[in-house]
């Protein structure tokens, strides 16, 4: 009997109240690093796996970086993963103590010497030089991967029958190379068949083959078993069939390829309805409408957004951390009746997404996915590799983060160091932790165009190509920041374990560090599209904060050739942290966020439109400049003379933090420093260190048409964090107040 | 720092405070205070210096604004009270102070003059706390950063007076100058404390270090309240120390002593010396300068102090032979013992302070005869005593001069013979100024003046951020750090920042404070933290209770709040995954935090054990404002909850469903 699978979900028996994540549907193929055992020993069993429900609790993995089968086996999952379980290290695990087959950590696929040999620039982490992972194709719950060997390209599907599983491989003919796979890694010695069409383990793993494909016993390790597809030839479909104990395994009836990679029926075909909450206050200057989340969704899916963007005016693609795509559509509506569909599952903690010409682009720690729909019913058939050059670690903590483009079509995110569990501290330096990556439009290259990132949350590119990303307090991080820099030449950005391949560039100081009771994890950054929106200029660069659930807007500051400056924060209300943003056709500001580590939303997840009252003015501050004497701050709105004009409405602080190998850093005085404190700081952890100074306000002076004013600050000085804080009165007598975070360089 | 300024810290605060002068009978006593608060039983007196009944008191100095507000303000307690701002009254009220509140006033950055004036209950009970409220927070009391100002001149009497008190009873005075009609019902409580006992202090120090510590104290230990009794510039000073030592040495009780210390755990121990913060208190033992700044407890000697495997018994029980000893008990392993002590030993072998000093042969016959002779028993109870009245009484002194008769006067103006108290001018001073209120204020216990001098005596503040005055560890800590170099993922831990002391009676109930200074807290707060709160078991009940009266709340334990179901379930939403998710972090009894990552909280299931909900309101509306960098993130402004769709956005309520919620989860 054909058993086809369903998803991967509930995989472990329930007997007590079961977690979210073991009733959640994941989906037919499952993208994460996982580990498992292997003769006896735990290991990490993929960084990039692909874990595929074959049905009655049996699965299989693909190591889509060595193009291998890791293993297959009946059986749970030992939960782990940071969006899963919570946990910050361990890793999810496949329980295949008991397997029908494994095989060792090398290359699933021989060299052009034949060789099994690790030989990628950094042995363990990669793509192979000559074999490359093109994606996937889903088919009902069936899949179909799609690779390349040596040139050849590789279509594979899998069916069980019983206790055998078949490997179906479709192999595009002119093979200019034989090919030589690994079946199998045991502990005892194969033995091959005469005719090479089969072989038997001493542990009784039986292999069957067809299709012309041969069998041999590696010649140093007679416990791995080989397969060759011969050089040259036709298209041909050869099959693996493996079992374990019993008669010799029958394959399958070879599956249609055609069929299985041309769309198949719709996995989740339920379209959800919510409606949305629209604000009907006229006196705010901003004001949030929500759109209901399918949180109630019948796969039980944990929806927590961490990217989206439009399709078109009327519906939008966001990606949840736990890999799934959604589609809602009514945005142009009145929004009592937006339609959810669920299009694609099982993606890699994706939480980066971007619509060009109409196709979604999914960022994942794996791998930049297209979803193309071959059939027409809105779900995702073929999950298309666009670039997958990223090297990844096993660590918890290296998120990929965002995906914008530049005018030239070419797409960026950013990517976390592998912080250690505590926060402190790095495990290994790959060669693209902490680091702004570059893709072209064509998705075939990687460049990267900054390095020392630590925990990025997001990021912005600007009209002019400008590229900005958030950044986290931590080491080598003092604090959160706005990274800002044109492109051009690759930047430097603080974390010296992560300087890469710059070990000689100069550090590249932000446009602004921010203290963190303003932002404890920054989000994306997002540019006001020309013309204007929201109340704002066009042109003008927003902040989001993650752990702060707020959206600050960028007073820049020129220098020379870069920027320094400030943010305050925009009246904006969320109810979950501020992770991404984009604008709307119609001038709204889409909010998304969800919650995952350390932030204050107030829930897991939600789904903003930021609109602004028209009549209403934006009550903060518009520019920002400094001059010899002070700063000057420029509102959108006539001000009460009187109170203006008082140097007792305005406050100021400035202080220094310590840049170094400690975590985070203390805020130091700048007008008396203290050179044994910042020294010891380096050597040990200075949070508790705060000495701010507090700074007179010696004079105002406030411009003709009252919107403008000038404070003569006691001595303007660098420094890298200047606090203005503001309590005035509109010509009305309305009160504001509030502040401004701002850098101050020395040049 | 001097003992003086540090003293200063604990009654009032070095940089910023309030002066009050309390009256009573037409008598003053003036001092500085961190916050204006009274918390007075019937039957004690407001001050050691005034006797017990009807007073009042004025607080004045400055209310420190940062920016712009718009306040009010109001009392809770009983008595009467007015609250006048630069100069204006703005609030009054008589009988029982809560209810009513000042109009809005509206205060520009900087400083404003700010009198309290306040008249107790007719009993001489009092009760206070001021609270002050704006759109951006909650009513709660004025913290104590809030106040700044330098002390009158009638205070720095009134801290000098105080100190010289505490000086009086650390230098066990009164164990030669006996009252002559006892102190009464409601003594200082620090005149019943003792110095160590040594009965068989031969089994556990070493003779050669008994002659050096009995010839110069002051130089093995400086600040040491141990006086010089012999003097060591002369030959009959030295055989002296040295007949002394011989005694002492003798008087063994065949204790069984832990196995010395494997020298092969002295790296283990080092770790641990650091990890428990250790030199928050002592200096490393390898340093063999004082520390004159902090008077850190040096540690050089101890290789030529202790007897094999009797470092570790002290280790295991520091309080066993000196009930009132400054050295708290950290329940160590015998592991953690064992290890410190090979640690201690390795490091200060050969680091003593050497004495330029040739000691004659020592006697033991002649030793007693010498300690019976100084009368050393009256300090160290079993001793034996010379049965001469060992001073004049109490009262005598009392009607003396200070400052040129008797132990506190300056060098060569005393009387020979009389014990040598090494102490400074400013110790002097304020000794001759505590002669001069009279004798009244040892017979007088006001818990709060209590707490205030034992957080300076046991060093709390060298573990514990006080207001702005940072932690002392967090200044020294990195004496010792090399220690800990070898351990791999030291620093990768959650986040080891210590509770801050400024709201600490205001934020326990004081049975809970009790727990935590007699180590008998169970579980433990804050399990992650590796530095961990040792016990002070002699001072705990007292302590607890002083620091709950500094901030104007009378000693309480929790009362059962019964959990409104309504509010459990929208509490248990709230704090839950699908509201703030205040389960990331916090543990609720077996259930772990799902995600803590950087920072953990303390576990729920404790909290109504511990906390007292006026502070859970104001910690909820602002982690930061009660502890600056704290990673609790903030769920509302002005009142506003980032849950707008919950019991309409109102931040108070959903917090007291929160309060609700954990109260039906405590154990």
């Amino acid at each position: 009997m054909q058993r086809i699978a369903t998803c991967l979900a509930a995989t472990t028996a329930i007997i007590h109240s079961a977690q979210w994540y073991e009733e959640m549907q994941i989906g037919p193929v499952w993208a994460n690093t996982f580990e498992d055992s292997f003769q006896g020993t735990s290991r990490v069993a993929a960084l990039k796996g692909l874990l595929i429900d074959l049905g009655d609790d049996r699965k299989a993995l693909f190591d889509t970086e060595t193009l291998r089968l890791v293993t297959s086996y009946q059986g749970g999952l030992a939960w782990g993963g940071t969006p899963w379980s919570g946990a910050h290290g361990k890793l999810v695990g496949l329980k295949n103590g008991e397997h029908l087959f494994n095989t060792a950590t090398d290359p699933g696929w021989a060299d052009a010497a034949g060789s099994f040999e690790d030989r990628r620039p950094i042995a363990g982490f990669g793509n192979l030089p000559y074999a490359s992972y093109n994606g996937h194709f889903r088919h009902g719950s069936r899949t179909v991967l799609d690779y390349t060997v040596h040139g050849t390209r590789i279509l594979e599907a899998f069916t069980v029958e019983g206790g055998t599983l078949t490997r179906s491989l479709k192999i595009a003919g002119g093979r200019s190379t034989d090919l030589i796979l690994r079946v199998a890694d045991e502990g005892s010695a194969f033995a091959v068949a005469e005719d090479r069409s089969g072989a038997k383990s001493g542990d009784q793993l039986g292999v069957t083959g067809t299709g012309g494909i041969q069998f041999a016993a590696d010649a140093k390790n007679p416990g791995r078993l080989l397969a060759k597809i011969p050089q040259g030839g036709d298209e041909v479909v050869v099959q693996i069939a493996l079992a374990r104990g019993g008669e010799t395994p029958q394959p399958a009836q070879a599956p249609d390829f055609n069929e299985l990679t041309s769309g198949g029926p719709p996995l989740y075909p339920e379209i959800l309805e919510t409606s949305g909450s629209i604000s009907g206050d006229k006196n705010a200057p901003y004001v949030t409408d929500t759109i209901a989340l399918p949180a109630d969704n019948p796969w039980k899916s944990n929806l927590r957004f961490g990217a989206f963007d439009f399709i078109d005016d009327d519906s939008a693609a966001l990606s949840t951390w736990n890999g799934d795509v959604w589609v809602v559509r009514g945005l142009k509506g009145d929004w009592q009746q937006l339609k959810w569909q669920r299009i694609a599952s099982g993606l890699f903690e994706p939480l980066g997404l971007r619509v060009v010409n109409g196709v979604i682009h999914v960022n994942g720690r794996d791998q930049i996915t297209q979803l193309i729909d071959l059939n027409g019913d809105g779900e995702t058939d073929q999950f298309k590799v666009f670039n997958r050059d990223v090297i990844i670690s096993q660590n918890f903590h290296e998120f990929a983060f965002d995906l914008q483009t530049d005018g030239d079509g070419n797409f960026y995110f950013s990517k976390g160091s592998p912080v250690r569990g505590g926060g402190r501290g790095f495990d290994q330096i790959l060669p693209h932790h902490g680091i702004v990556a570059k893709i072209p439009p064509d998705g075939k290259g990687f460049e990267v165009v900054a390095t020392g990132l630590r925990a990025p949350g997001g990021l912005g590119i600007g009209p002019n190509g400008e590229i900005t990303t958030g950044e986290n307090e931590g080491t080598w991080q003092p604090c959160c920041k706005i990274n800002y820099f044109m492109p051009g030449k690759a930047r430097f950005l603080g974390t010296e374990d992560a300087r890469l391949s710059l070990a000689d560039a100069p550090y590249t100081q932000p446009l602004a560090y921010l203290p963190m009771d303003v932002d404890n994890s920054g989000g994306s950054q997002v540019w006001v599209p020309e013309g204007g929106a929201l109340g704002l200029r066009g042109g003008e660069l927003l902040h989001l904060s993650y752990g702060k659930s707020s959206i600050y807007r960028v007073l820049p500051v020129a220098r020379g050739e870069t920027l320094q400056g400030g943010v305050t924060r925009l009246p904006i209300g969320l109810q979950s942290s501020a992770m991404r943003a984009r604008f709307h056709g119609d001038g709204s500001l889409y909010v998304i966020g969800f919650r995952g580590w350390q932030t204050n939303a107030a829930s897991e997840s939600a789904f903003h439109r930021v609109r602004h009252n028209p009549d209403q003015t934006v009550p903060v501050p518009e520019a920002l400049a400094y001059t010899a004497t002070g700063v000057k701050l420029t509102f959108p709105m006539a001000l009460d003379e009187e109170l203006a004009a008082d140097p007792a409405s305005y406050s100021a602080q400035r202080w220094d933090y310590v840049r170094g190998p400690q975590y985070g850093s203390g805020e130091f005085s700048v007008d008396n420093i203290d050179e044994q404190a910042r020294k010891e700081a380096l050597e040990k952890e200075s949070l508790g260190h705060r000495k701010r100074d507090n700074v007179e306000i010696e004079s105002v002076s406030v411009s003709a048409d009252r919107k403008t004013v000038e404070l003569v600050l006691a001595g303007m000085k660098p420094s890298m964090q200047l606090k203005v804080a503001y309590d005035l009165e509109d010509e009305n007598g309305k009160v504001f107040k509030g502040d401004v975070h701002a850098t101050v360089f020395a040049d | 720092m001097s003992r003086y300024l540090l003293l200063l810290l604990a009654a009032g605060s070095a940089e910023a405070g309030l002066t009050v002068t309390f009256t009573r009978d037409g008598q003053t006593d003036s001092r500085t205070d961190r916050l204006p608060a009274l918390s007075i039983a019937a039957g004690q007196p407001v001050t050691p210096f005034l006797s017990v009944g009807p007073f009042e008191a004025v607080w004045s100095g400055k209310l420190v604004v940062p920016r712009r507000q718009r306040l009010v303000f109001s009392f809770e307690g009983g008595g009467s009270a007015s609250l006048s701002i630069n100069g204006t009254t703005l609030f009054s009220r008589e009988g029982d102070l809560a209810g009513g509140a000042s109009e809005m006033l509206r205060l520009n950055p900087g400083e404003h003059e700010f009198t309290l004036n306040y008249r107790s209950n007719d009993d001489g009970s009092a009760n206070l706390r001021v609270y002050w409220e704006e759109l951006s927070f909650p009513r709660q009391t004025i913290p104590p950063t809030a106040f700044a100002g330098e002390p009158t001149p009638a205070a720095a009497l009134g801290g000098r007076q105080r100190h010289g008190r505490v000086l009086f009873t650390q230098h066990h005075c009164m164990k030669c100058h006996a009252p002559d009609a006892g102190l009464g019902t409601n003594p200082m409580p620090e005149t019943a404390e003792i110095g160590p006992l040594l009965f068989g202090i031969g089994d556990r120090v070493n003779e050669e270090w008994l002659r050096r510590w009995l010839a110069e104290p002051h130089t093995l230990r400086p600040g040491t309240r141990m006086p010089d009794l012999v003097d060591s510039s002369t030959p009959e000073g030295r055989q002296q120390a040295a007949d002394l030592a011989a005694y002492f040495a003798a008087s063994t009780m065949g204790a069984a002593m832990p196995a010395a210390p494997d020298p092969e755990l002295a790296r283990a121990g080092g770790a641990h010396f650091h990890e428990l913060g250790c030199a928050s208190c002592h200096t490393p033992p390898d340093q063999n300068q004082p520390d004159l700044d902090h008077l850190r407890v040096p540690l050089n000697n101890v290789a030529s102090k202790y007897k094999p495997g009797a470092l570790i018994a002290y280790l295991k029980k520091p309080d066993q032979f000196h009930t009132h000893t400054g050295m708290p008990d950290f329940m160590m392993s015998d592991e953690e013992a064992a290890s410190i002590a090979a640690f201690l030993t390795a490091a200060s072998e050969g680091r003593e302070t050497a004495l330029d000093i040739a000691f004659p042969e020592g006697n033991a016959a002649r030793g007693e005869e010498v300690a019976k002779a100084l009368d050393c028993g009256v300090c160290h109870p079993g001793v034996p005593l010379s049965g001469k009245p060992a001073g004049p009484g109490l009262d005598t002194i009392f009607k003396s001069d200070w400052a040129s008769h008797g132990c506190a006067a300056p060098p060569g103006e005393q009387t020979k013979g009389l014990p040598v108290m090494n102490l400074n001018d400013d110790e002097r001073d304020a000794l001759t100024a505590f002669s001069k209120t009279g004798v009244a204020s040892l017979g007088r216990d006001d818990p709060a003046e209590y707490a205030r001098r034992k957080i300076e005596a046991l060093r709390c503040t060298s573990c514990h951020t006080l207001d702005d005055q940072r932690a002392l560890v967090d200044l020294v800590g990195a004496d010792t750090r090399a220690l800990i170099a070898h351990i791999e993922g030291y620093d990768e831990r959650v986040d080891q920042s210590r509770p801050h002391l400024t709201f600490t009676g205001e934020m326990l109930y004081s049975s809970y404070s009790e727990k935590m200074i007699a180590g008998t807290a169970e579980p433990r707060p804050r399990p992650w933290l590796g530095m961990r709160m040792p016990a002070f078991r002699a001072f705990a009940k007292p302590l607890a209770e002083g620091m709950s009266r500094v901030h104007g709340y009378e000693p309480s334990a929790p009362t059962m709040l019964e959990p409104d179901p309504q509010r459990v379930e929208i509490g248990k939403l709230l704090a839950g995954a699908e509201g703030f998710g205040c389960t990331t972090c916090h543990g609720i009894g077996e259930q772990q935090p799902t995600a803590a990552f950087e920072v953990m909280g303390t576990n729920f299931s404790i909290v109504p054990d511990r906390l007292r909900e006026n502070f859970y309101h104001r910690w909820m509306d602002n982690p930061q404002s009660v502890t600056p960098g704290s990673k609790m993130p903030r769920y509302s402004e002005n009142n506003q909850s980032q849950r707008p769709d919950i019991l309409e956005g109102d931040a108070a309520k959903q917090f007291e469903a929160i309060w609700h919620y954990l109260h039906s989860v405590a154990e």
